[in-house]
């Protein structure tokens, strides 16, 4: 059983002290992969929360199929004028106003556009999460926008990984001058102030598009802040797996590739990369709960998904404006975040924990 | 000018000729609605107070040379005076111009082209230099040498060709004469101007002493010569205004003598922060506009000390008529019947009245028009018989402004829903007029407002519909409108001598352009005239709030 | 040692240098950011335009320009397109604005973060563990801006247990200060309270299984000394690390979230401001400072590393 009481004796032998954990049953001939995986599998609360996370991911990349259906608009359908029935009754969707001249010639107000708040499902699924300024349609707004969000956090995370990757092992293997460029690089990336940078770029890019190098996309396509915020984050992922390929360098078992003649390539990635899989994997999540949240924050600034598109950030922004009489409009987005990147966070990790055996403490289940 | 809450200074066409018929002794005529209070300037005085605190939206500049916001434009009434002005009163009589540094309304030639004044004897600036004759042209060359946007105004004046062509070096205006012995100004017209005299009351024409370095003053701005004087300006975050010591009470008999001691102003753009200082009665005026989503809290909470007005501003949509969908009349007329103009003032929160006309309902000029019905199915019909169905339209709109945003929004669900393909770009508030002004975007349709300059209808139509006033960059026609009759139309309106500047025949005319512009030609959508708010604190009496035509006057403020 | 602090220093000026010639690259050919247009107003002639241009050196190539540029924010000439304030005096504004909030919320991170990361890591399993982790996971998780209009709105609007935002200056009223920070020093310290108390409970417990822990043991010394004289301060030494660059960044640009949020005056409010009217220069001198504190801090850290470990100074 692992030890959770530092006042215990501390055991010396790694392969014994898994060994028990395992229930007894031998180790040997299976692979770390193998037993990593047999450890993720024993973690409910890691498993449970990725498929928390999956769900959401589905839920929301599904949304053009069934949320049309449920609250009858599109997320960009506006509908000032419109009402709908609530139990039996007539509300406006948008509150009305007006302005009339009283008795001597005073201007009097009557103060409207508050939109309706969240109905449940008191009016057959119309507004579930209620509407926003527009009378647009929250809940399928959120929907569509976590569409976007995910979309641009997940793949700026892999296209992160992928170049970061390919940096690191060009760096760590061949060294000397390609490492020094390399290197200096990460430093002139990590140097700029990581927020400025994104809505530098971000508002840069938005306004005219990228139309160079036989490129050509709109202001408002969403490879933008893709690739933005990808570009911001290959320093967090890349100096650490350089640091470890330089290290694993130095091992026999690479010395010994390379002096019987093996090309750079192989060893690259047959021998260097499968040893770094398991702190790209564990840092990957911790890259992709950070993308989204910094997808947010740009979207948040301006600077990030661009209208029309509506994205998790955009709504909070809209949100803020209506905070006192339509709190949820800001509110719901943000308990969205919350749920996937704490989801993500948590299988985090339970996959740290799965992958890296010297950590003696789990949280036992 | 452009609506209040913008960043930097705004946009301009390089409209030459801002030419304008003069208006002669005429009083503001028949104007049938009055804004909001109906106390006229008199009957405030006296009621004198040591401090005055007020929350203040952020501006562009504080130098009457250079600032072209109503932030600004609010505080200089009592600030800096030019030659004339506009009197210290709502309704009907604010549009009255009077004589303020000059003794009396100048002497006019029978052809409408020499201006002579004599300024008051006596007068002097804060920083205790005698006002002279030779402050005038001083100022404007001021203007020129600061690249104001002002200075377009001044295009009908003899000789200014030369400050046209090099602002920055010019020294002198051949048509401006100053005899300082004598305290006369005498001014050249190219052309007869029916608002000439509106051009000398606003804060561009407000005197500053000669040498004035010609560079944007901030801490402080430049000397006063009115009742007060703004003795501190933090950029965006606050200023002091103090009673001119170099004023003698009742110099200047047409400007109020002014109620506060001090007025001290704290700047934001945060509405809610703005309006809770009124609320914890830490400030007593509150100049921000009243956060929508709390308004109608606030209104239920301190009913009297929220006071609207209408302002003398229209919203609308422009559509480029050099580029299709929008070259086609059809089209434009679908745009029309297809916005439903009651939503649009819904998305403001209901601060607005609907509007087809281009002018402001106050205006003597206006004659309703009632028009286009709010008709889903005949505007679809129209995209149809246009032959434009499914092109492709971006609507233009400001991103950073949640109102404006929505409305761009809204727009393009109308355009949508009618027939287009209709997409959005959201710009920044700093950068869209510039954006939109350039030819070379190609904007097809957008938003944009127009909030008066002063009230005439040369500073509506010259400058945002007049054909000969197209420019590359910088454009403020935004639709490109470029009717040769209604050219030659604006073109003899403006240049119309004094005593035919308002007269009925004029108004008539003026009322005609309007009406074919929006209907025959249906050149813009025009939706609503905008309302704004005066929050007041417990202790000040709402009812000494005198609307002028630079909005809520602090001076005639009062304690209950 | 010397020419170890000179070559990082070298290296300082020359990433800055870099910094500042891609950010002009960036903003140099934007439609809408032509600063004379903008500059010229309303009526202006060609004449106007034309005569701006030329004194803001826009006709001369881009290089030029950057130069130029350069010079005038060393001297302290560097205007704003928007209004012609000068871009350092602005910055030198918001310093007080922004240093206090990030000062104040660093010292309430690194302490709670901290006392985090030892209870978690002392009761490591049991149910404060548990909890603390649950609730850092949560801390971790939420989008900084969020937080700040969630709390903004439930505390300070609908009750007014705290101020409406806004900042009031030490020097005129240090309780006031105190009391308007507060707030914000919370939403932005929760983020790195959580990260930190994370990592440092997962520091502590692998340092706990080093060798030359179980040698202390060994040796007799009894858990407690242990514990703070070999496991905390090594554990520590990655914290303050990551705590060097975290304020930097912080300072550089972190804060400029929770100051729109709070209206908060301070630089990253103003490179807010500037980026929303594409308006190159301030945000040239926002950037810059922002880059100056990344650098100058990880250079302080290089130093102190190599100054620690004689191996690091010969590479």
């Amino acid at each position: 059983m692992a030890s959770t009481d530092t006042g215990a004796d501390f055991t010396l032998d790694t392969a014994a002290e898994l060994a028990a954990e395992e229930g007894g049953r031998g180790i040997e001939g299976k692979s770390p992969w193998f037993l990593a995986w047999r450890r993720l599998r024993r973690n409910w609360v890691g498993l449970g929360a990725l498929a928390v996370f999956l769900a959401i991911v589905l839920a929301c990349l599904l949304a053009p199929v069934y949320a049309a259906h449920v609250s009858g608009m599109s997320p960009n359908d506006t509908n000032v004028g419109g009402t709908i029935t609530v139990d039996g009754k007539t509300v406006d969707v948008v509150s009305s106003g007006g302005v009339t001249t009283g008795p001597n010639g005073e201007i009097q107000v009557k103060a409207g556009g508050v939109p309706i708040g969240p109905q449940w499902w008191h009016a057959g699924g119309q507004y579930v999460l209620g509407a926003d300024s527009l009378g647009r349609d929250i809940a399928t707004r959120i929907l569509y926008g976590g569409r976007n969000s995910l979309q641009v956090g997940i793949i700026s995370a892999v296209i992160c990984a992928i170049f970061s990757i390919m940096l690191a092992l060009l760096a760590g293997y061949f060294g000397g001058a390609s490492d020094w460029i390399i290197s200096r690089s990460f430093d002139l990336i990590w140097a700029f102030p990581v927020i400025l940078l994104g809505i530098a770029l971000g508002t840069a890019l938005a306004v005219n598009g990228f139309h160079h190098f036989g490129i050509n996309l709109s202001g408002s396509s969403l490879w933008i802040p893709t690739f933005v915020i990808s570009i911001v984050f290959i320093p967090y992922l890349a100096r650490p797996l350089r640091g470890q390929i330089l290290s694993l360098r130095q091992s026999e078992f690479i010395d010994a590739a390379i002096s019987q003649g093996a090309n750079p390539m192989r060893v690259m990635f047959s021998e260097l990369l499968p040893n770094i899989a398991s702190t790209v994997l564990v840092l990957f999540t911790l890259i992709v709960a950070s993308t989204i949240l910094t997808e947010a924050a740009l979207s948040f600034l301006g600077a990030g998904v661009q209208a029309p598109n509506p994205s998790w950030g955009t709504l909070i922004a809209a949100g803020q404006n209506t905070i006192q009489t339509a709190p949820w409009l800001g509110i719901a987005p943000g308990i969205a975040i919350v749920l996937t990147v704490l989801a993500l966070n948590v299988f985090g990790d339970a996959l740290r924990d799965a992958l890296d055996p010297r950590a003696k403490v789990r949280i036992e289940h | 000018m452009r609506s209040r809450k913008r960043w930097s200074s705004v946009l301009g066409a390089a409209a030459v000729v801002a030419v304008l018929a003069v208006i002669a002794a005429g009083c503001g005529s028949s104007n049938k609605k009055s804004a909001s209070s109906t106390s006229s300037s008199g009957s405030n005085s006296g009621k004198t107070f040591d401090t005055l605190h007020v929350v203040w939206g952020d501006t562009d500049y504080m130098d009457p040379g250079l600032s072209y916001r109503l932030e600004s434009w609010q505080l200089f009434q009592n600030i800096y005076e030019g030659l004339v002005t506009q009197k210290h009163a709502s309704g009907a009589d604010s549009t009255t111009v009077i004589p303020a540094l000059a003794s009396a309304l100048p002497t006019v030639s029978s052809d409408a082209k020499n201006y002579k004044f004599t300024l008051r004897k006596g007068l002097k600036y804060s920083n205790g230099k005698p006002v002279k004759a030779s402050d005038f042209p001083a100022t404007i060359i001021r203007d020129f040498n600061m690249n104001s946007p002002g200075v377009g105004f001044y295009s009908n004046i003899v000789g200014s060709e030369g400050c046209e062509k090099n602002p920055t070096t010019c020294k002198s205006i051949s048509g401006i004469i100053a005899d300082d012995s004598a305290g006369t100004v005498e001014i050249k017209l190219q052309k007869p101007q029916s608002d000439f005299l509106y051009v000398l009351s606003l804060p561009f024409s407000a005197l500053v002493p000669k040498g004035t370095p010609a560079k944007p003053l901030t801490n402080p701005p430049p000397p006063a010569n009115g009742p007060y004087v703004m003795t501190s300006y933090q950029p965006h975050k606050s200023f002091v205004i103090k009673r001119n010591p170099n004023y003698k009470a009742g110099s200047i008999p047409t400007v109020p003598q002014g109620n506060p001691d001090v007025v001290i102003g704290t700047i934001t753009d945060d509405l809610a922060a703005s309006a809770q200082k009124v609320i914890s009665g830490s400030a007593d005026y509150d100049e921000n506009l009243l956060p929508t989503d709390r308004l109608s809290t606030i209104q239920k909470k301190y009913g009297d000390q929220v006071k609207f007005f209408t302002t003398p501003s229209t919203y609308y949509f422009f559509m480029n008529q050099r580029t299709p969908p929008f070259d086609n009349l059809k089209a434009r007329m679908a745009v029309n019947y297809g916005i439903d103009r009651d939503q649009l003032v819904k998305i403001r929160g209901g601060l607005g009245k609907t509007t087809q006309n281009f002018l402001p309902p106050t205006y003597p000029q206006y004659k309703k028009i009632d028009f286009y019905k709010h008709d889903v199915a005949k505007a679809k019909q129209l995209v149809q018989q246009s032959g434009t169905k499914g092109m492709k339209v971006t609507v233009y709109t400001i991103g950073d402004d949640e109102i404006d945003k929505a409305t761009g929004e809204y727009l393009q669900g109308v355009l949508k829903e009618i027939g287009w393909n209709a997409g959005i770009r959201e710009l920044a508030g700093g950068t869209y007029f510039t954006v939109v002004g350039n030819q070379a975007t190609k904007a097809q349709i957008g938003f944009t407002d127009w909030f008066q300059d002063y009230p005439y209808p040369t500073d509506w139509f010259g400058v945002l519909q007049d054909g000969t006033k197209i420019t590359e960059t910088h454009n403020n026609n935004n639709s490109n409108v470029n009717v040769p009759a209604v050219n030659k139309e604006i073109e003899r309106l403006s240049h119309l001598p004094p005593d035919q500047a308002k007269s009925k025949e004029t108004n008539d005319a003026w009322a005609k352009l309007d009406h074919d512009l929006m209907v025959k030609y249906a050149s813009q959508v025009p939706y609503l005239n905008g309302l704004l708010t005066d929050f007041f604190s417990k202790r000040m009496d709402p009812s000494c709030n005198v609307i002028t035509n630079f909005y809520s006057d602090f001076s005639q403020y009062c304690l209950k | 040692m010397v020419a170890f602090v000179l070559r990082r220093l070298f290296g300082m000026l020359i990433v800055l240098i870099v910094v500042s010639f891609i950010v002009y690259v960036i903003f140099f050919k934007i439609p809408g950011g032509d600063p004379a247009q903008r500059l010229a107003g309303r009526t202006a002639t060609q004449g106007n335009i034309t005569a701006i241009r030329h004194k803001l050196a826009l006709d001369k190539p881009f290089y030029v320009q950057w130069g130029r540029m350069m010079e005038q924010l060393a001297t302290g000439k560097l205007i704003s397109y928007t209004d012609q304030l000068s871009v350092r005096s602005q910055i030198w504004q918001g310093i007080p604005v922004t240093f206090s909030l990030a000062i104040g919320a660093a010292i309430i991170w690194l302490f709670f973060g901290i006392l985090v990361g030892v209870i978690s890591a002392v009761t490591a399993g049991g149910v404060s563990d548990r909890g603390i982790t649950v609730l850092a996971l949560i801390g971790v998780s939420m989008p900084v801006f969020w937080l700040g209009i969630i709390l903004r709105y439930f505390l300070a609007e609908q009750r007014s247990w705290f101020p409406d935002g806004g900042y009031i200056p030490l020097t005129t009223n240090p309780a006031q200060w105190f009391y308007h920070l507060l707030l914000p020093w919370f939403t932005l310290a929760v983020l790195f309270i959580g990260f930190y108390g994370r990592v440092l409970r997962s520091n502590i417990l692998d340092t706990i299984n080093d060798d030359y822990v179980r040698t202390a043991r060994a040796k007799g010394l009894s858990p407690r000394r242990v514990m703070v004289k070999h496991v905390l301060r090594n554990s520590l030494i990655p914290i303050v690390t990551l705590f060097g660059l975290d304020f930097a960044a912080v300072l550089g640009g972190g804060a400029i979230l929770t100051e729109t949020v709070y209206e908060l005056h301070g630089v990253g409010f103003y490179a807010r401001t500037a980026i929303g009217n594409l308006d190159l220069p301030p945000l040239m001198g926002v950037t810059l400072f922002g880059a100056f504190f990344i650098v100058m801090f990880s250079t302080i850290v290089d130093v102190v590393y190599a100054w620690l470990d004689p191996r690091i100074r010969l590479q």
